[in-house]
């Protein structure tokens, strides 16, 4: 597999193969990134962040065809913790205009993305790995760090959850699962 | 729901190629800066044998400047911000801005150093050793929070806690060591002259450690600025002053929403004539006038660049960010402004 060998030249410290799998990979990294994240400016960052943890530690990489997994556990760590940065500096003023806002209409639908980011970190990651990223079950668990059996779990109550916040459920509902 | 459907939607979410590009070239640069100084750090041992030499030849007075220049770039102190990943304290460290500290508290076994200091923009940075038999990587792992440490400051009073970044316990030779960033939030950010920090756990031990961390700002060059840029419907951005510090930029500017549109955010993206985009990092509202038709917002926004030298202007992208999902960002008139000589 062309790929793998590019990955094994990248290991070995070849900057251009690396440069060259890191663009191959560069829609997805962003993409994926963006459904963290949410925006394009944070997600550039996101990217960012990643190539270079991606660059500083390659030799690290035991197993070449894992490469893409490694990556992307890269870019989930990153994402989250920019989220992590990005919620303790939310401005106490805003928060207590949220609360005042009107409620969302509970029938309202949502779209996928939206609905997305009302999952939990796991859930989340789950849904990405699995219909975005066309995972297998045995590379997510190895990417999430989690048992087989566990990220199944996550899938079937991810998948119900998505399912009730898109056709209008309420949140309330959502953690009856 | 379906897979089809889910692939579609996060499809139809744009690329902008060039930029993405620019960001990945952007993280390669900086990873291969990174490793050429751990090359650098991986021929110490060298290095002191040279200086030895470099002396003799010094001593001898058949020295030319270039080698005395190459002793200087030495690193003095262990990188430990390059090892923490806190990338203020590491471009401090290079360019010797840090304060070398040596304070230390004992509580229940555990001693804590806190080894080095700085404050520069509104970021006020630590770093610290904790040793102590208890203190291992199992101790660690198996405590909470997940960071190995608990830490307040001005003893604790909800209201005057900052926000920070804090890393995880890093095992070194000589014990674990860690490093925070505080974001002060004051208007005036040298009002106080001490930070006072009390850790409160340490590897699931509890007890008091306590520092005060005296608080001198590293000089920064801030000069007013003028522009702005006006969008319909009552969104304008006006740029009020910058702050070009030895590590990270701040930048000041007003924000005006409509009444009604509060939570709508005017997000800034600042490159230089050089084509560098300033990385962000968090912004803080100073204060908030609410007027008739529109609210006002003062804003005080951290770069985590250093502004090049040779910068003669930045350009500032404005875009409005309306709140709530699928609304895509507006671009506002990007804004030019000139930099002192």
């Amino acid at each position: 597999m062309k790929n793998i060998d590019l990955v094994k030249k990248a290991i070995k410290g070849d900057e251009e193969a690396f440069e060259t799998l890191i663009k191959n990979e560069s829609e997805k990294l962003y993409r994926t990134a963006f459904l963290y994240v949410q925006n394009k400016e944070d997600a550039l960052d996101v990217v960012q962040e990643t190539v270079y943890k991606a660059f500083v530690s390659i030799r690290k990489v035991k197993n070449p065809e894992y490469f893409s997994t490694w990556l992307t556990r890269i870019l989930i760590h990153t994402a989250f913790a920019l989220l992590k940065k990005q919620q303790r500096h939310l401005s106490v003023e805003l928060t207590n205009e949220i609360s005042e806002e009107k409620p969302k209409d509970s029938v309202e639908k949502l779209d996928v993305m939206e609905a997305l980011t009302l999952l939990n970190e796991n859930y989340r990651t789950a849904i990405i790995l699995f219909y975005y990223q066309d995972l297998s079950i045995r590379s997510i668990a190895k990417t999430m760090d989690k048992p087989e059996n566990t990220v199944k779990t996550y899938l079937r109550r991810a998948k119900v959850e998505l399912k009730s916040i898109i056709e209008g459920g309420t949140q309330d509902e959502q953690r009856a699962y | 729901m379906n897979k089809e459907r889910i692939e579609r939607e996060i499809n139809n979410i744009e690329i902008p190629r060039e930029e993405l590009f620019a960001s990945i070239d952007r993280g390669i640069k900086k990873g291969k800066k990174e490793k050429r100084q751990k090359r650098i750090k991986s021929f110490k041992t060298l290095g002191a044998v040279s200086s030895i030499a470099a002396s003799a030849l010094l001593a001898s007075g058949l020295i030319f400047t270039p080698v005395s220049n190459v002793l200087a770039a030495m690193p003095l102190i262990g990188s430990i911000y390059e090892k923490i990943g806190l990338s203020i304290g590491q471009e401090l460290e290079e360019n010797q801005l840090l304060m070398e500290m040596n304070q230390k508290a004992s509580n229940n076994g555990v001693q804590v150093t806190l080894t080095s200091a700085y404050f520069e923009g509104n970021v006020v940075g630590v770093s610290f050793m904790m040793e102590g038999e208890a203190v291992s990587t199992e101790s660690i792992e198996s405590a909470g929070p997940e960071v190995g440490y608990s830490v307040e400051i001005f003893d604790g009073v909800e209201q005057e806690q900052w926000s920070s970044t804090n890393t995880g316990l890093t095992e070194t030779e000589n014990g674990f060591t860690a490093g925070i960033e505080f974001y002060n939030p004051n208007l005036n950010l040298t009002e106080i002259d001490t930070l006072p920090i009390t850790f409160t756990s340490i590897a699931g031990i509890q007890g008091t450690w306590s520092f005060a961390v005296p608080l001198q700002q590293i000089p920064a060059h801030t000069f007013a600025v003028e522009g702005e840029s006006v969008a319909e419907n009552g969104y304008s951005v006006t740029m009020e002053s910058v702050s070009k510090g030895a590590a990270t930029t701040l930048v000041n500017y007003r924000v005006s929403l409509p009444v009604g549109r509060e939570l709508d955010e005017i997000r800034l993206t600042v490159f230089d004539d050089e084509g560098n985009r300033l990385s962000k990092n968090h912004a803080e509202i100073l204060s908030t006038e609410n007027g008739k038709e529109t609210i006002h917002m003062n804003i005080r926004e951290l770069f985590t660049s250093k502004l090049s030298d040779s910068a003669t202007y930045l350009i500032i992208q404005p875009e409005i960010v309306k709140e709530g999902a699928g609304s895509k960002p507006i671009r506002m008139e990007p804004i030019r402004i000139d930099l002192p000589n």
